[in-house]
C-alpha cells in the first residue's frame, strides 16, 4: 500500500498547474521574443507540426515531471507493509507416513493411496501457519526426513522428493513412531503431535507401536493414527527405486485397525480409518482442527521509503529536459 | 541607431531635401507628382483662340460681351504622409528601427516639399488616430511636424490603415499627394485605398527589416508578435521552418504589389538596412521617366 | 556520512553544466541581438546576463541537490526496539576440500563441526539451521529445534557431499539468509565456518542483502596462517599440475571484512574466549545494541533547496526583464 509520511507536501502539486499557466499561458509572461509575425487582424505566419514542436513538448514535460516528482519525493513516498509476527510458540507436528509398497493400491482416486496421502499431508501445511512440521517415513525401517521446522517449502520441497518403496518393503509402524518421538524430544513446543499414515501390520522394527506409543505418551505426545484402505482385493502398480523394476499385481488389503485405535487411545490421541480420498481429506481437516491451538499474533508495520525513486526520476525528467533544451533545440533562456 | 543619432542625421535632412526637391524635384515637380491639374483663377475677355469650352455664359450674358474663364496649374499642393507607427513598425533587427527609417523618410519627403511651397500635412495612426497635424507651409511647420514625430508616443499598438486612409480622405479637403508610410503588416485598407487613389496621388512606401523574408538560424524561439499577440514557436535553425518562413512573407509581398499595381499606386520598398535618400532618388527617376 | 558513496561521481553533472551554461549564455545572446536589433544591444545585454544568471543559478542549485538528496547524507537516527523472542542460528559450512587440512585439531572441518557442536549445547532454546557450500550453497537443515537432526547431520559433513568445486560464499550467505524466517521476531545469526581460501561470488552483494535483513554474520576462520597440506586418502597428499603438494592457508580478509559489514565479528578458532564471544552475540549481551538504528537520509531539506532552484529558473524565466524579453 503506498503512503506518504508528509502528505501536506503534496498541496504542492496543486501549484504545479498554476505555474504551467504562468510559464506558458500567460499573456504576460517574458521569456519571448517580440517579433512581427502576422498581419493585424489577419493572417499570421504558423509555421506545420515539425519535429522541433514534439521535441520541445516532450522537454516541456520532463521538466514539469521532474518539479512533480520532487514535491512527490517531499512527501515522503513509502510502500507500507503489514507483517504477522507470532508471539506464541505453534505446536510441532510430526507426520510418519508409511511408504511399503502397498501404499500403491490403487483403490484411491486419482492415483494411489500414496499419492491421496501426499495431497493431503501438502494442504495441511499449507494450512498451518507458525506451527513446525517434520517428517518422518518408514518402509522396513524409519528415517527422519526433515526434523520439525517452518520453513514449509522445505517441507514440501522433501515430500515430493519421497518415493514408494524406498525404505524398504516391510511396514515398522514402531519404529516410524519411535523416530518422530526422538526428534520431538528437544522440542519446546507446548503440544506435540503425531500423525500417523498407514495401510498396514506392524511387520518390521525393532520397536513395536505399543512400546512406542508408550514412548510417545511419556513424552507427552499425542498421536493420531489414520488407516487407509478399502476393504478387498485391490489392483496396485509400483516401481522398485532400487531396481527400477515396476511391479503390478492384486492385493488384499487390511490393516490392523486394533493396533491403531490402542496407540491412538495409549497417547491421548484418536483413530480415524479412511477408505477413500475425501475421506481422507475430511479427517485430515478434523485433526487440523482439533490441533489448532490459539495464537498470540502482532501485526508489525513496515515502511519501504520509496522517495529515492523519485528523487532519481526527478533528476532523470531534469537531465533529459535539459538535454532537450540546451544540447537538442538550443533553447534561449 | 537612437534617438540622438536620429535627431543628428535629421539635422543634415534640410540639405539632404534641397537635393532632392531643387536638384530632382523642382523643375520636374508637376511631373514627378501626377498633378491634380488646374484651378480657377479668373474671368476676362474672350481672346482669339480661347477655348470655346471655357466661355463663362453667366458673365457673358451679364456684360454683353464673351467673357472667358481662365485656370492656372494649382501651385500650393497639400503634400500628406500618413505614418503607420503600430509596434510592429517598432521593431527592427539592425542598425536601427522600422519607424526610424519611416521617419527619416517622411522628414525627407516633407523637407523637400517645403521647398516646393506645398503645405505639410500628417496623420500618425495605429489602430486609433495618433495624432493628427493639419498641413501647413513653411520649414518651422515642418520642424515642429519633424519633432512631434521623433517624440510620439502611441497609445495603441495594432495597424488599421483603413482608419487611417479613410481619416485622411477625410482631412485632405484638397487634392494633393499621400504618402503612406508602413511595413504594411496591417489588415485590409485596399478599399479606401483605391478610393483615396481616385482624387489623390498615393504612393505607398513599405519599410521592411532584414528578417522579414529570411529568418535567421537559431535555436529554438517563441516569438510573440507585438500586436496581435500571436505565439510562434519553432527551431529556426531547421530548413523547413525558415522555408515556410520565407514562402509565407514573400507570397505576402507579392500579394501587396499586386493590389498596388491594381488601383495604380505607386509603390517603393525601403528596407532598414538601406539609405532612404538613394531610394527616393532611384524611385522618382523612374517616375519622371514614365 | 554518505550512504551511497557509489553516486559521488554524479558530482560531475553540476561541473558539466558550468561551460554548458556558458555556452548557452553566448547562443542565447547571439539569437536574442539577431531578433531585438542592434539599435538596442547594450541594453539586451546588460539584462540579458541578469536573466541568464538567475536562470542558469536555478537549474545549477536545482541539479547540486538533487544530486546530493541522492547520496543519502544522514540525518537524525531512528531507534527501534527489538524484542526478541529467541535465537535463530544458520551455521554455514564450508566443504571445500581444503577444509580437510589438518593444520588445527583434527580437521578444519572437525574443528568446525566441533565448534558448532559447541555452540548448540550453549544455546539451549535456540533454533539451528545448517547450509553447507561448495561450488554453490546448499540448505541441508531447516531451522529447527530438533539438535539432534543437526548434530546428526553436521557428524557426517565430508566434501563428497557436494559435487560443484569451489567456495562461493554468496551463494552460501544468499541460501542462509533464506533459511531464516519473518513469522516471529528472533534474533538472526550466521555463523560462517570457512577457510576463506578462493572464496567466489559478490561478497558485498552478500552482506547488503545480509544487512537488509537485519542478519549478523560470525565468521570464524578455521585454519591457520601457516596453513598445511590437504591429505587424501591412503595417506598421499593433493598436488598441483606440477606434483608439488599443495599448501593450504588461512584466508581472514574477506572473512573480517563479511563480518565487519553485517557488524558481527571475526573470530579465530584458536580464541580461548570462543564461546563466550559467540554467547555475548547469541544472547544479544556485550557490545552489540539490543535495538535497532535504523538510518534516516536528511533528503527534505535538499529537495526544499531544489525546489527553490526551480522558483529562481522559473520566476527568472516567466518575469519580463525590462520589457525585452
Amino acid at each position: 500500500m503506498y503512503s506518504f509520511e508528509t502528505p501536506e507536501y503534496l498541496f504542492l502539486l496543486f501549484l504545479l498547474p498554476v505555474a504551467v499557466f504562468f510559464r506558458h499561458f500567460w499573456k504576460k509572461r517574458g521569456g519571448r521574443i517580440p517579433f512581427a509575425v502576422s498581419l493585424w487582424n489577419r493572417e499570421y505566419f504558423q509555421p506545420g507540426n515539425s519535429l522541433a514542436g514534439v521535441i520541445a513538448f516532450l522537454s516541456h514535460v520532463s521538466f514539469w515531471c521532474s518539479l512533480g516528482c520532487i514535491i512527490i519525493a517531499l512527501a515522503g513516498p513509502g510502500i507500507v507493509r503489514h507483517r504477522k509476527v507470532f508471539l506464541s510458540r505453534g505446536l510441532d507436528m510430526m507426520i510418519v507416513l508409511d511408504l511399503s509398497p502397498s501404499m500403491a493400491a490403487q483403490d484411491f482416486a486419482p492415483d494411489n493411496r500414496f499419492e491421496s496421502a501426499r495431497q493431503v499431508i501438502k494442504d495441511l501445511v499449507q494450512r498451518r501457519e507458525n506451527d513446525p512440521i517434520g517428517l518422518v517415513t518408514f518402509g522396513l525401517e524409519a528415517a527422519l526426513r526433515i526434523p520439525p521446522t517452518v520453513d514449509y517449502d522445505m517441507v514440501l520441497q522433501r515430500l515430493e522428493d519421497l518415493r514408494i518403496l524406498e525404505m524398504g518393503d516391510g511396514t515398522a509402524i514402531g519404529m516410524g513412531i519411535a523416530v518422530a518421538c526422538l526428534h520431538l524430544q528437544q522440542s519446546t513446543a507446548g503440544e506435540k503431535v503425531i500423525v500417523l499414515i498407514t495401510d498396514g501390520e506392524n511387520n518390521a522394527g525393532a520397536i513395536l507401536p505399543e512400546a512406542a506409543a508408550e514412548l510417545a505418551a511419556g513424552l507427552g505426545i499425542r498421536v493420531y493414527a489414520i488407516g487407509i484402505g478399502s476393504e478387498g482385493e485391490v489392483p496396485l502398480e509400483y516401481t522398485d527405486p532400487a531396481t527400477g523394476k515396476t511391479y503390478r499385481g492384486q492385493f488384499v488389503s487390511g490393516f490392523d485397525e486394533e493396533l491403531l485405535v490402542a496407540v491412538a487411545e495409549r497417547t491421548g490421541g484418536k483413530y480415524f480409518s479412511s477408505s477413500s480420498q475425501g475421506t481422507l481429506e475430511a479427517v485430515i481437516r478434523t485433526i487440523d482442527s482439533m490441533e489448532s491451538i490459539e495464537k498470540r499474533v502482532s501485526i508489525q508495520t513496515e515502511t519501504e521509503e520509496k522517495y529515492r525513486t523519485w528523487i532519481a526520476a526527478s533528476l532523470g525528467c531534469f537531465l533529459l529536459w535539459f538535454f532537450l533544451s540546451r544540447l537538442v533545440l538550443k533553447e534561449v533562456w | 541607431m537612437d534617438q540622438m543619432d536620429l535627431f543628428a542625421h535629421i539635422k543634415h535632412i534640410p540639405l539632404l531635401s534641397s537635393r532632392l526637391s531643387t536638384g530632382l524635384l523642382a523643375g520636374n515637380y508637376r511631373s514627378v507628382f501626377r498633378g491634380p491639374g488646374l484651378e480657377f483663377d479668373e474671368v476676362r475677355e474672350y481672346a482669339p483662340g480661347d477655348d470655346a469650352r471655357f466661355i463663362d455664359w453667366n458673365v457673358s450674358s451679364r456684360m454683353g460681351t464673351p467673357y472667358s474663364k481662365t485656370f492656372r496649374e494649382e501651385r500650393e499642393l497639400h503634400f500628406f504622409i500618413l505614418l503607420d507607427v503600430s509596434a510592429s513598425v517598432q521593431l527592427g533587427s539592425g542598425r536601427s528601427r522600422k519607424l526610424d527609417t519611416a521617419c527619416l523618410t517622411a522628414a525627407l519627403l516633407s523637407y523637400a516639399a517645403s521647398r516646393n511651397n506645398d503645405r505639410v500635412g500628417a496623420l500618425f495612426f495605429t489602430d486609433r488616430i495618433e495624432k493628427y497635424i493639419p498641413p501647413d507651409k513653411g520649414d518651422i511647420h515642418v520642424a515642429r511636424f519633424v519633432q512631434d514625430m521623433l517624440s510620439l508616443q502611441p497609445q495603441g499598438t495594432g495597424s488599421d490603415l483603413a482608419l487611417g486612409v479613410r481619416t485622411a480622405q477625410e482631412m485632405l479637403t484638397r487634392r494633393g499627394i499621400c504618402v503612406i508610410l508602413s511595413d504594411f503588416r496591417v489588415s485590409g485598407g485596399w478599399k479606401e485605398l483605391s478610393l483615396l487613389g481616385r482624387r489623390h496621388d498615393v504612393i505607398a512606401v513599405k519599410i521592411t527589416d532584414p528578417l522579414e523574408y529570411r529568418m535567421p538560424a537559431r535555436g529554438y524561439v517563441e516569438l510573440t508578435d507585438p500586436e496581435t499577440g500571436v505565439v510562434v514557436r519553432g527551431k529556426t535553425g531547421t530548413k523547413g521552418f525558415r522555408k515556410e518562413y520565407t514562402d509565407f512573407w514573400e507570397a505576402q509581398d507579392l500579394y501587396w504589389r499586386r493590389q498596388c499595381r491594381r488601383r495604380s499606386i505607386d509603390s517603393l520598398t525601403i528596407d532598414t538596412e538601406d539609405d532612404p535618400v538613394e531610394k527616393l532618388l532611384a524611385f522618382f527617376d523612374r517616375r519622371k521617366k514614365r | 556520512m554518505i550512504r551511497h558513496p557509489q553516486l559521488l561521481y554524479l558530482l560531475f553533472l553540476p561541473v558539466i553544466l558550468v561551460p554548458l551554461m556558458i555556452a548557452g549564455y553566448h547562443q542565447g545572446l547571439k539569437t536574442l541581438q539577431t531578433f531585438f536589433g542592434r539599435w538596442r544591444a547594450d541594453i539586451l545585454k546588460e539584462t540579458y546576463v541578469v536573466k541568464y544568471f538567475f536562470a542558469g543559478l536555478g537549474v545549477f542549485i536545482t541539479l547540486l541537490a538533487l544530486i546530493l538528496s541522492l547520496l543519502g547524507f544522514q540525518g537524525k537516527k531512528r531507534i527501534e526496539i527489538a524484542e526478541h523472542q529467541g535465537t535463530d542460528i544458520v551455521f554455514v559450512m564450508d566443504v571445500s576440500r581444503s577444509m580437510l587440512c589438518e593444520d588445527v585439531e583434527p580437521s578444519r572441518l572437525g574443528k568446525a563441526v566441533d565448534l558448532a557442536a559447541g555452540i548448540i549445547e550453549r544455546n539451549p532454546g535456540a533454533r539451528f539451521a545448517v547450509v553447507i557450500f561448495k561450488g554453490e550453497g546448499v540448505k541441508t537443515i531447516p531451522l529447527t529445534e530438533d539438535i539432534k537432526a543437526v548434530t546428526g547431520f553436521l557428524d557426517i559433513l565430508n566434501p563428497s557431499l557436494l559435487s560443484a568445486p569451489g567456495s562461493n560464499i554468496e551463494s552460501a550467505i544468499h541460501r542462509a539468509l533464506e533459511s531464516f524466517t519473518d513469522r516471529e521476531q528472533r534474533r538472526k545469526i550466521i555463523v560462517l565456518f570457512s577457510d576463506g581460501e578462493a572464496l567466489s561470488g559478490d561478497l558485498d552483494a552478500a552482506a547488503v542483502k545480509a544487512v537488509e535483513a537485519e542478519v549478523l554474520v560470525l565468521s570464524v576462520g578455521t585454519g591457520t596462517k601457516e596453513g598445511g597440506r590437504i591429505p587424501l586418502e591412503g595417506g598421499t597428499y593433493v598436488t598441483d599440475s606440477g606434483g608439488k603438494e599443495v599448501i593450504t592457508r588461512l584466508h581472514q580478509d574477506t572473512l573480517e571484512e563479511l563480518a565487519l559489514k553485517t557488524s558481527g565479528m571475526y573470530l579465530p578458532v584458536s580464541d580461548p574466549v570462543f564461546f563466550t564471544r559467540i554467547s555475548d552475540v547469541t544472547e544479544g549481551k556485550g557490545s552489540l545494541p539490543e535495538f535497532k538504528t535504523r538510518d534516516a537520509d536528511a533528503y527534505r531539506s535538499f529537495l526544499l533547496v531544489a525546489l527553490g532552484g526551480f522558483c529562481i529558473f522559473l520566476l527568472a524565466r516567466i518575469r519580463r526583464w525590462k520589457n525585452i524579453s
